[in-house]
């Protein structure tokens, strides 16, 4: 799996397969960067890390987009080059996908892909699919929470797993008229969102004298932007502490990521003041205007003005 | 409201809760002129004592959970709870409760403000509003059921997700040797299809061997259902093997019996059984629950059956003890390894708000007399009534003593109805809602060798708040239209 694979995911594998007594080999995903090429030479050699000794790998977990960092992954390819290598099974992790990136399961040719539906596809929390291509191996897998469709295949298991309320899957029509009620559909949304949250982040950069995250291609309707470097966020505490000042001081909601620097120094963007270590990843969507960008934008120029670091900012 | 307006109705409110607590403190909320409109909660003991919150750390002072509401507080009227239950089908005579349970305006009202909480600035309420909210309900629960501490009460979706939690931990320790092949698990041969197949899946699955306790019905007393699982611990000790579970019913679904789970947990103590869960899906609203008093190990029940709370929401006892297993939601997320109950309480995006309204329908019940108390008995004894009215009319029985019962009741069906199989009763079950509007499940009871002319068929009626006489008239008359015109399941097909 990625190392930086969603939090939950990781609990998931450890509390699934390490504790069932597999191991588990991480994958480290460069950022910033340039080109997916980064990505599929580390990719690479985590999989021949995993093969040592005559091991198998039995499981490859992806993400189509990365959480923290954000960054659109070359899933097909991986996909193709986990087959080359005989790795037995892949897992598209897609939880940002629908509604952020075109997806295609076959051109992908996972065996299993999941995303959810709440995140760019407007329905109320919380719908999710998970496409399971047909395998021999298809009968064995099950919800978790077992009534009696039990062994009716798990399309029909997971569509009754008990009383509960089931409307937020049971709008996904009325979601697909609403997006058809945009120009050009889920696609036009799409491609707007990403052409508005690179402009933004852009211009964000530019004033604040940072960096974007990863190339255009590499981003959907989302896209990390450097911090200055004079914010001196230097940990998780940091980030979660500018993460809250900025919601209670300046009404601004936007997730923040400590990228710490490399040793050496390499690899790591910098600015006038020194090495980029934060950064925030701003998102689009069609409720947005461009005051929200300002508004961050201006509240960070402040805080800089100020001579504000991360570690002495209130969060109540 | 003008603050004039708001202070007049506070003072009203100190007035009368001076008539009826001894000891009290007032509570202003701080924030400024606004006075809130005193409820319960507010009623705060500042002695000192505590909540913990979800780290076991010291916050808020507790919220005083009386069990009656107060005496001279005005009773919500027939014409209120009419006003209440007005988005139930008024056409269908709904007498299965049991099935789907039922949820009060009030209560949706609250669920939907609730997440418009949550849908307005959801980061703010992920961060500072839910694991407050999820701890307020699970204090509500832990004192409705008398457990010791709040960690041992987790939230979870319904009683068949706390069946998969507690099985899969069986699971588990099967795969990780600490239970040998053979070992077994015992449950009711009445138990929830869910949970039969649950234990089909997580224990016969990874090599358990599982007993299902023959229980006779209709029943007399009792002393058959404990004589029958004593039979049954027996079967599952043979050949030296060990019992390490134990499912048991608190009210069985179908047919429907109150069960001695008090006695049965007392005779797994005494017979080396290792664990105890209990499945109380109708529990909670419906029969007395008291986890300590009952003693098992492991005690579900729904919310949104008896309880009025929205679809759906349960919670999981697990009793505090070196010998419980590994306990985890299937769900893992970041809170893994945190204990069962925060696990719980974050299992990625959701809408959580049905966990959340809990405090808000303890407010709702106490508007009845004697609260959730007075509802039970009330339920039980209209149910019985109406249970032996109509066994008298069609000339058949009532499955079990009326002390084995609950707010719900097996009624004979008249046997020239000809219910013959399982797949009868539920084309009898769709004729009755289809043609006479009637909502109510019905059991099958196979015929023993050598019986003949029986009751094979049996309605689970039920009653609720909402219910009225009228509802089961309505039933005895369509049976009794059926038999008229000489009705058989035969003839659908």
């Amino acid at each position: 799996m990625l190392h930086c694979a969603f939090q939950a995911v990781k609990k998931s594998i450890q509390a699934y397969v390490t504790r069932a007594g597999g191991s588990v080999v991480e994958v480290q995903l460069p950022f910033p960067l340039i080109s997916e090429e980064e990505i599929i030479k580390e990719f690479k050699k985590g999989l021949e890390k995993g093969k040592e000794n005559g091991k198998r790998i039995r499981l490859a977990i992806i993400d189509h987009i990365t959480s923290m960092p954000c960054v659109l992954i070359p899933v097909g390819k991986l996909v193709k080059i986990c087959r080359e290598e005989g790795v037995d099974q892949v897992f598209v992790d897609a939880a940002h996908a629908i509604g952020s990136v075109k997806i295609d399961v076959k051109e992908i040719g996972a065996d299993f892909y999941v995303s959810n539906l709440h995140k760019w596809f407007f329905c109320p929390p919380a719908v999710a699919f998970l496409h399971c291509r047909k395998s021999n191996l298809s009968p064995d897998i099950h919800h978790p929470v077992v009534t009696h469709e039990f062994g009716n295949g798990l399309p029909i298991e997971s569509a009754w797993i008990g009383t509960r309320d089931y409307s937020a899957q049971l709008v996904v029509p009325s979601v697909l008229d609403f997006v058809n009620r945009f120009e050009g559909g889920i696609d036009g949304i799409m491609e707007r969102n990403h052409d508005q949250v690179l402009k933004m982040g852009r211009m964000l950069a530019e004033s604040w004298g940072t960096n974007l995250g990863s190339p255009p291609e590499m981003c959907v309707g989302m896209v990390m932007v450097g911090l200055p470097s004079r914010l001196k966020l230097l940990s998780e505490e940091d980030a979660l502490k500018l993460r809250g000042h900025l919601r209670v001081y300046f009404g601004v909601e936007v997730p923040i990521h400590y990228q710490a620097s490399k040793d050496d120094g390499e690899g790591g963007a910098r600015d006038k003041d020194g090495i980029i270590t934060g950064y925030a990843r701003i998102s689009h969507q069609v409720y947005n205007t461009l005051e929200d960008y300002e508004k961050f934008r201006n509240a960070i120029l402040s805080l800089v003005e100020e001579k504000k670091v991360c570690k002495m900012l209130l969060t109540e | 409201m003008s603050l004039s307006h708001n202070f007049s109705h506070f003072l009203f409110k100190i007035e009368t809760f001076f008539l009826n607590h001894h000891q009290f403190s007032i509570f202003v909320h701080p924030h400024g002129p606004h006075l809130q409109t005193l409820k319960r909660s507010n009623f705060s003991s500042f002695s000192g004592h505590n909540n913990t919150n979800m780290n076991g750390t010291d916050t808020k002072p507790t919220t005083h959970l009386p069990k009656k509401p107060k005496l001279s507080q005005t009773l919500i009227s027939d014409s209120e709870i009419q006003s209440e239950f007005s988005h139930h089908d008024s056409t269908i005579a709904r007498i299965n409760n049991g099935s789907f349970g039922s949820c009060p305006q009030s209560i949706i009202s609250a669920q939907q403000r609730w997440q418009l909480k949550f849908l307005r600035q959801p980061d703010h309420f992920y961060f500072n509003r839910l694991q407050k909210g999820i701890i307020e309900s699970r204090q509500v629960i832990k004192s409705l059921v008398n457990a010791d501490h709040v960690d041992e009460i987790s939230i979870v979706d319904n009683a068949t997700t706390a069946a998969a939690i507690v099985l899969q931990s069986v699971s588990w320790a099967f795969s990780q040797g600490k239970l040998k092949e053979g070992d077994g698990a015992v449950m009711l041969h009445y138990a929830y299809g869910a949970v039969k197949k649950s234990v089909e899946a997580y224990v016969t699955r990874a090599g358990g061997y599982v007993i299902e306790v023959q229980l006779p019905f209709p029943v007399a007393s009792v002393s058959e259902i404990v004589d029958e699982f004593k039979k049954a611990l027996e079967r599952g000790k043979k050949n030296g093997r060990k019992v390490r579970l134990a499912v048991i019913d608190h009210i069985t679904s179908m047919p429907s019996v109150v069960i001695p789970v008090k006695e049965l947990v007392k005779i797994c103590r005494e017979e080396g059984v290792d664990q105890v869960f209990i499945d109380a899906a109708h529990g909670i609203g419906c029969v007395d629950v008291d986890v300590k008093e009952i003693g098992a190990d492991f005690y579900t029940s729904n919310l949104h059956k008896w309880f009025f709370c929205p679809p759906s929401v349960a919670f999981l006892y697990c009793r505090k003890s070196s010998n419980v297993n590994d306990l985890h939601h299937p769900v893992v997320s970041h809170e893994y390894g945190n204990g069962l109950a925060i696990e719980s309480a974050w299992i990625g995006t959701r809408d959580y708000s049905a966990q959340l309204v809990v405090p808000q329908v303890l407010d709702f019940v106490n508007r009845f007399e004697g609260g959730i108390q007075g509802i039970k008995k009330r339920n039980h004894d209209v149910v019985v009534e109406m249970g032996k009215m109509l066994a008298k009319a069609w000339g058949t029985h009532i499955g079990c003593p009326p002390e084995m019962c609950a707010s719900m009741i097996m009624v004979g069906l008249p046997a020239c109805l000809g219910i013959s199989s399982d797949s009868d009763t539920l084309k009898l079950r769709t004729h009755l809602r289809d043609n006479f509007s009637i909502e109510v499940p019905i059991y099958y009871r196979a015929p023993k060798d050598g019986e003949v002319n029986l009751v094979t068929g049996y309605a689970r009626i039920s009653h609720q708040v909402y219910n009225k006489p009228s509802e089961y008239y309505k039933f005895r008359d369509a049976i009794n239209q059926l038999v008229h015109d000489k009705f058989t399941c035969a003839l659908l097909k």
